[in-house]
């Protein structure tokens, strides 16, 4: 009796012990995750998968539910947009930074090194975006649903984006597509010029694939492919040796005779909460932000609130935000005034009056600066009261009300990647390469004519020189992200005779080594990666 | 793999199983059992007879009978007293005096799955029990075993009400995987992770309810549990009644004053205003527009000096054949920032009964506790350390309910008022557990020798609360601004079932004893959770932020395990363990681990050379190997690929409408059990009768594929870092205890004891690839700086910083840095000049106590001494002039400025280590008991003093600094405390 009980006994606990083993096949439960196998299951998924992979350009990450897309030791601060604003906007004549953040200092006198934490993050997200669109791209390859190929394109489009951008920084990085696992490897490097060739492709292969141009902003359409294209062809020396200003042209022409843009008839909506490509007919691509729905100390609201102080520039008088403001970090350089503002045509030979803080007297309508304390910048890392303030970028709308999804902490106004004035501006230093100033010049005084209000600003022939060109694009573009490349497109960002405060780590700035021109792959790719060399120079 | 493991482990049982011994008819026996010193008689004594399962136990008034062969032999056991043999001889009445038992030998020791006789123990094993804990208002488990054991070091989080503490046994042995090690209360394994709500998962347990903690530190003791003893075992039993002990009732209670021990050094009013005058060049004149009249001390206006009380009363005793222990107690504590307090009240019940003559015997454990915490702000503590000392507390401004406040807030700008930052505060919670098992265990009728165990446990904690700002408080960078309404909750849940079997047997013929255990267990984890953060909106504060998240996460472990204890000679003693785990965390291919472990024990006492030396009294010698593992990362899925959908707040316009985006997470599908092999070797010692005692342990701890977030090469997952296998470390150590009993005479004793601990962490692999120039995992953030590294060839979490140049007076030249790398640039938070400068670990730890009886009248003192552990005194760190005045506000600094004259901040500078070694007079109570009161009443009355004394080099408000960042914690009060302590 008591034998067989026991033998009982055996027999059930194994039969529990087994059901209890299959206990360890658990799947997750949590509404807020999808198993890879369950992505098909719905078709918005697709949408949301595609919707992260533009978001990862801009925000964090996933917010509270999931956090930051990235570990670093900041969460905004190390987000792709913001940190390409400061590594192409800092190390450059247009802003210096007042923080003391660790690797700040140096992008602000171009003695970075490997081990820069922006250079690092910004590395390290853009192969993230590249490696979230290998894996929509994989999943989606082949589908029979014409809407997800067109989200296949899309992807492609923004892995070109971030290929294009690695490409220009750091030159040499890393190359993976939709055919590579995920797991752990240790992905080959691929050379600046093969990745030219890479980008060009890809962007020809899904020209036709995009949507029509405005079919859905913010999304990618075939304008912003066009963009791209003319983007990159136009820096093809730079990357490749040999110049493609004739491919630049065509590309350019593609985005004018569509026939679908204009310049937008105030150059501040640009800049304004407004600026979306539904009300703006210049804006052709762009990273959405927006008060309510994609928020962050990122973007635009990083270049607002990083350049509001509060005593010069009160972000709360002069962008309606109220919130968490006046960081007084970014400023920009006597040098860069005297690109922006024409001193001698507006004042005279005499130094600015200080009855003029804002500059109003300036006839190009483009200037958006406020003297602070002083012009002069004493140190590297004087304070943000030094300098000249810049407030081009605004949370209000263009006519000042208050912007649509308001929030006293951020702001709503999208942050450009390709508006129509570079198509006209592109196309205008083709046209000159290719020895046609005078449609060159057409196309500059478009730009120039919206920015005055008239013809008085218009320029002639004679007057269209490499650094006039330099300097019209630094006017009509500064601080959005730009200018390290055209300085290095024009060669004056490190070895030209083109020098400003602190460059290179003195007063009146000094020419810094060539090697420069591209970006060291950070220290930790160099360790984890056997497979990656670093950049000549570093 | 576990099929075969489970066979091979039902085998052994089904291998040593044989048929039980038969009955035999007989006379009846009857008698008294008396303790042979008193002559009162003993209840529930075991009486057995010899080679039989035949037996009873006596009743309450100590008398038994029971029928037996008239030839047979009485076998009589009784816990702490010397087992009998007693022929019966064909006697009818049969009375037993019985003597209390050498206690030493007799004293037990709590292991996984059963119990060893100390003497017998062949692993590395500590207990302590209620005597030896630490005094004073004690409000958490952890707190009662501080510098008791050497190798467990337990940094407690602070002085706030009711915190936590972080518990090292032996180091860690983990990178990122938890260092903490198993928690096993009354044999239920315990969620080490704290619920939404709560800062100590240990503050359910009542400490006046808990009888020993029992400590396996080497691989041998701890591998029966497999896969979570990497970092040791803490074994806690909880009081019990006890069969056979009349009804006691115990009241406990105290009274404690609590107040801050020091304050940082600050400028007043005055010398800010003195300074302002100096340094007008840098801050400018306007500045002095913005200058106040007052003199406010804000650390004095936040911290204020808290009483607090504590109160428990249990009954304890036998019903019968039932003893039971029931209690309740009661704490208030309030703590010495304004605005933090915890109230909990908590419940245990405790019944063993047994059945079948005493064939089955059950144990039912039920804890439970209500726990309400108010968090205040601990951003204040922060905040007024900067807060401008010339400004007043309140100045009747009505946008902030009177208190003063800065006009603006932003990233830079104004430090809140601490003042109304703390007392505006609404952060509290209520937190409430219940934790509960019943424990069979079954003397199989025939076979004797063998026990079935079966224990059945759930756990089950709630967490709620909110952490509100009226409309009238402004916060720094944190959105919204102004008022914030925010809710969270969270459900933990934690269920196991273990069985196993028991096998024990003298084996005679070949003077061996054999003892046997099997066994399988199942637990289940699961954690589920929510928060809700919004602003309040009105008319002035339009719409701000709404923020909601929630999550759900589960884990199974499955287990099956075995033991072999095997005595020879009672000299020779042998321990073979094994466990397979199996977890749900790991992918099929790799969800198993194996964890073996093997020790030897030679009783050297007992051989012929040294059973007659006097002097010895007890010498043995622990030799253990073992393997364990790890798979607690906090990712219950780290092997799956997952999307995860984002937050509101965080979502992309597609076809023209805001989605919630979905992420790939990073994963690792080969994913598996970090390893720690740990070798022993080890002392036991006794001499003059045992006045002296002690034990000495060295071991070395290898663990490898370490479970470590590295960073990755870019393109290969979804992220730049991934948890993964890889990289090992080592921590190398000895340790060393000693108790002395100079005076054991009958009315006077002294007790002292003494223990040493040292420690030793060594990176040695750390990444996928072998690169030597790999500067290692860097820990900071973008405001301080990265000053901490993980290298190989150096110990976790090293200070990494920059080489300070001094002046001629020995100050430190601003941002002046030894190139270290010599490629000039700046060298000023440089990764490549910077260089490797102590660590936060001490290489020592002392602990001291001392017990002292004169008749009634009793004294302890307990005290720690850590050598060699350093302190990055951020607090210092942060300050510089130019953060004086910022932007149109002052600030204060602490005077460690008026030595660094820093103008910026130089948060790299190694300047900034300091040594933190420091000694620790912990504690010290008298007490004196009043016995024979009224009846049967005695009352103890004692006054204990708490952190009476810290004897140090360091600069900083306290050196015991949890990480080795001192980032201003909560201090730890000073606290005095009344007692009084009544049983009947």
């Amino acid at each position: 009796m008591n034998k067989r009980n026991l033998i009982l006994g055996i027999v059930l606990s194994t039969l529990m012990i087994t059901s209890c083993v299959k206990d360890l096949d658990v799947k997750p439960k949590d509404p807020n995750t999808i198993l890879a196998g369950n992505l098909g299951d719905d078709p918005v998924y697709m949408k949301e998968v595609l919707g992260k992979i533009y978001a990862s350009f801009m925000i964090s990450g996933q917010g509270s539910n999931g956090g930051d897309d990235i570990t670093a030791s900041d969460g905004n601060f190390f987000t792709t947009t913001r940190a390409l604003w400061n590594v192409q906007e800092i190390t450059t004549d247009e802003a210096i930074c007042a923080w003391g953040d660790v690797g700040i200092a140096d992008l602000n006198t171009q003695t970075w090194s490997a081990n820069n934490p922006f250079l690092t993050a910004l590395y390290q997200r853009l192969s993230l975006s590249i490696t979230y669109a290998n894996d929509f791209i994989k999943f989606t390859n082949g589908n029979s649903d014409p809407a997800v190929m067109q989200y296949n394109a899309e992807a492609r489009f923004l892995r070109a984006l971030a290929y294009y951008w690695d490409m220009d920084l750091f030159g040499n990085p890393p190359f993976t597509t939709d055919a590579d696992r995920v797991g752990k490897f240790f992905p080959k490097q691929i050379e600046r010029a093969k990745l030219f060739n890479y980008v060009v492709s890809e962007l020809h292969s899904i020209e036709d694939k995009l949507g029509e141009p405005k079919f859905s902003y913010p999304q990618a359409d075939q304008a912003a492919c066009w963009m791209l294209l003319a983007r990159v062809y136009l820096n093809a020396q730079v990357y490749t040796g040999t110049a493609k200003w004739d491919s630049c042209k065509i590309y350019c022409d593609k985005v004018i005779n569509s026939g679908q843009y204009s310049l937008a008839t105030n150059y501040r909506q640009n800049f304004s909460a407004d600026n979306d490509g539904i009300h703006n007919p210049e804006m052709i691509f762009a990273w959405e932000q927006d008060g309510i729905n994609t928020q962050g100390y990122v973007g635009t609201t990083f270049v607002i609130e990083s350049s509001s102080d509060p005593i010069y520039i009160r972000a709360e008088d002069f962008h309606g935000l109220t919130s968490n403001t006046n960081w007084n970090g970014n400023r920009t350089k006597k040098q860069f005034l005297n690109v922006l503002v024409d001193t001698i045509a507006t004042y005279g030979n005499v130094p600015i009056p200080a009855s003029d803080p804002t500059f109003a007297q300036c006839k190009d309508k483009r200037v958006f600066c406020k003297t602070k304390k002083s012009m002069d910048i004493p140190s590297a890392s004087s304070s943000g009261d030094y300098g000249i303030g810049v407030y081009k970028f605004t949370a209000k709308n263009t006519d000042g009300t208050q912007a649509a999804n308001y929030n006293p902490a951020f702001a709503s106004t999208d942050f450009p990647i390709f508006r129509y004035a570079d198509a006209l501006l592109m196309r205008a230093e083709a046209l000159y390469r290719l020895g046609d100033k005078t449609n060159a010049v057409t196309d500059i005084n478009a730009v120039r004519a919206r920015a005055y209000g008239n013809a008085t600003g218009n320029i002639t022939t004679a007057q269209l020189n490499d650094k006039f060109l330099m300097n019209e694009r630094g006017r009509e573009f500064y601080y959005e992200a730009q200018r390290r490349t055209d300085l290095v497109r024009f060669g004056k960002f490190t070895d030209g005779n083109y020098n400003w405060v602190w460059k290179g780590g003195t007063y009146n700035g000094t020419n810094t080594d060539s090697h420069l021109n591209i970006f060291p792959i950070p220290g930790d790719e160099v360790s984890a990666n056997p497979n990656i060399k670093q950049n000549s120079g570093y | 793999m576990k099929k075969r493991i489970f066979t091979m482990l039902s085998m052994l049982f089904l291998g040593i199983l044989f048929a039980g011994a038969i009955n035999a008819q007989g006379i009846k026996v009857s008698g008294k059992v008396t303790d042979a010193a008193d002559g009162s008689s003993l209840v529930g004594v075991t009486i057995q007879e010899k080679g039989t399962t035949n037996g009873t136990i006596t009743n309450v008034s100590g008398n038994f009978s029971l029928t037996v062969a008239p030839t047979a032999t009485l076998i009589i056991s009784y816990v702490g007293y010397t087992a009998q043999e007693v022929p019966v001889n064909g006697r009818t009445a049969i009375n037993v005096a019985m003597a209390v038992g050498d206690l030493r030998l007799q004293e037990v020791v709590v292991i996984g799955y059963g119990t060893v006789k100390k003497s017998d123990a062949t692993g590395s094993v500590v207990a302590v029990s209620s005597k030896d804990f630490n005094k004073g208002a004690i409000t958490s488990p952890q707190d009662l075993l501080v510098g008791k054991s050497a190798g467990v070091v337990i940094t407690t989080d602070g002085g706030a009400p009711g915190s936590g503490a972080t518990i090292r046994v032996r180091g860690g042995s983990s990178l990122n995987a938890s260092n903490e090690p198993l928690i096993i209360i009354d044999g239920v394994p315990i969620d080490n992770h704290n619920v939404s709500g709560s800062s100590n998962f240990l503050s359910f347990v009542n400490p006046n309810d808990i009888e020993t903690f029992t400590v396996l530190k080497d691989a041998s003791a701890t591998a029966i549990y497999g896969s979570r003893a990497s970092n040791g075992v803490i074994l806690i039993t909880t009081k019990k009644g006890k069969v056979g002990n009349p009804m006691k009732i115990t009241y406990d209670g105290n009274t404690s004053i609590s107040s801050a021990i020091e304050f940082l050094d600050e400028y007043s009013g005055d010398e800010i205003r003195q300074i302002a005058l100096d340094h007008k060049d840098l801050f400018g004149v306007e500045s002095f527009n913005k200058l106040g009249t007052e003199n406010t001390n804000w650390q004095k206006e936040i911290f204020h000096t808290a009483v607090s009380q504590d109160h428990n009363l249990s009954v304890s005793g036998a019903y019968k054949i039932l003893p039971y222990r029931v209690s309740v107690g009661y704490t208030d504590q309030n703590g010495i920032m304004k605005n933090t307090d915890m109230q909990r009240v908590t419940g245990s019940i405790s019944l063993d009964p047994t059945f079948l003559n005493n064939d089955l015997k059950v144990n039912i454990n039920v804890k439970g506790m209500s726990t309400n915490n108010n968090f205040g702000d601990r951003g204040a503590l922060g905040s007024a350390i900067n807060m401008d000392p010339t400004k007043p507390v309140m100045d009747g401004n009505s946008a902030s309910d009177g208190y003063f406040q800065w006009i603006n807030y932003g990233a830079n700008l104004g430090t809140p008022n601490p003042v109304e930052q703390l007392m505006a505060a609404d952060n509290k919670s209520i937190v409430k557990r219940v934790i509960g098992n019943i424990q069979f265990n079954y003397k199989i009728p025939f076979i004797p020798e063998l026990h079935a165990n079966l224990n059945l446990a759930t756990d089950y904690t709630k967490g709620s609360g909110h952490n509100n700002r009226p409309i009238t408080s402004p916060s720094v960078l944190t959105s919204p601004l102004w008022g914030r309404l925010s809710d969270y909750n969270g459900t933990n849940y934690n269920n196991l079932l273990d069985f196993y079997l028991n096998y024990s047997k003298e084996l005679s013929q070949i003077n061996s004893k054999i003892d046997v255990t099997a066994g399988y267990s199942w637990q289940h984890f699961k954690r589920e959770g929510d928060s809700y953060i919004r602003g309040i909106e009105d008319a002035t504060h339009p719409y701000q932020k709404t923020d909601s998240s929630s999550f759900i996460t589960e884990n199974y472990l499955v287990s099956f395990f075995g033991r072999l204890n095997y005595t020879l000679l009672d000299r020779y003693l042998l321990t073979v363990t094994v466990r397979d785990d199996g977890s749900s965390r790991f992918a099929k291919d790799n969800r198993w681990g194996i964890f073996p472990s093997a020790a030897l024990a030679w009783k050297i006492k007992n051989e012929s050379f040294l059973k007659n030396v006097d002097v010895v009294s007890d010498l043995k010698l622990r030799l253990g190997w073992g393997v364990t593992g790890q798979q607690d990362i906090g990712n219950d899925y780290p092997a799956q690929a997952r999307y995860i959908t984002s937050s509101p707040g965080s979502y992309y316009p597609i076809g023209g409408e805001f989605l919630p985006t979905l992420r790939p997470s990073a994963y690792d599908p080969d994913i598996k059990w970090e390893q720690t092999t740990t070798q022993n070797l080890g002392f036991d010692f006794g001499f003059l009768k045992d006045h002296i005692t002690g034990s000495f342990d060295i071991y070395k701890r290898v663990t490898d594929d370490l479970l470590n977030t590295v960073t990755i090469p870019s393109g290969s997952n979804f992220s730049n870092v991934l948890l993964t296998n890889v990289g090992s470390l080592e921590n190398r150590g000895v340790e060393f205890s000693l108790n002395l009993m100079p005076l054991s005479q009958k009315d006077m004793s002294l007790i002292l004891g003494f223990n040493v601990t040292y420690n030793k962490n060594k990176i040695t692999k750390l990444l996928i690839s072998d690169d030597p120039d790999y500067i290692g995992i860097l820990y900071g953030d973008a405001f301080t700086g990265q000053k901490q590294v993980t290298r190989v060839g150096y110990p976790a979490y090293s200070y990494f910083l920059n080489k300070q140049v001094y002046n001629a007076n020995g100050y430190p030249i601003e941002g002046l840095y030894v190139d270290l790398s010599g490629l000039g640039g700046t060298v000023n938070g440089d990764n490549a000049d910077k260089y490797i400068y102590h660590n936060p670990a001490p290489d020592y730890l002392l602990g001291f106590s001392a017990r002292f009886n004169y008749k009634n009248l009793d004294i302890s003192a307990s005290a720690r001494t850590s050598i060699g552990n350093y302190v990055y005194n951020q607090v210092a760190a942060a300050a510089a002039y130019d953060q004086m005045y910022a932007i149109g506000y002052w600030h204060n600094e602490p005077k460690y400025l008026s030595d660094t004259k820093f103008v910026k901040r130089q948060f790299t500078s190694d300047y900034f280590v300091e040594n933190g070694s420091f000694f620790k007079l912990d504690n010290l109570s008298a007490g004196y008991l009043f016995d024979n009161l009224f009846n049967k009443l005695s009352a103890r009355v004692s006054i204990t003093v708490q952190n009476l004394m810290t004897i140090t080099k360091y600069r900083g408000i306290d050196p015991e600094v949890n990480g080795g960042i001192d980032n201003n914690f909560y201090p730890r009060p000073r606290t005095f405390m009344l007692g009084i302590s009544l049983t009947y």
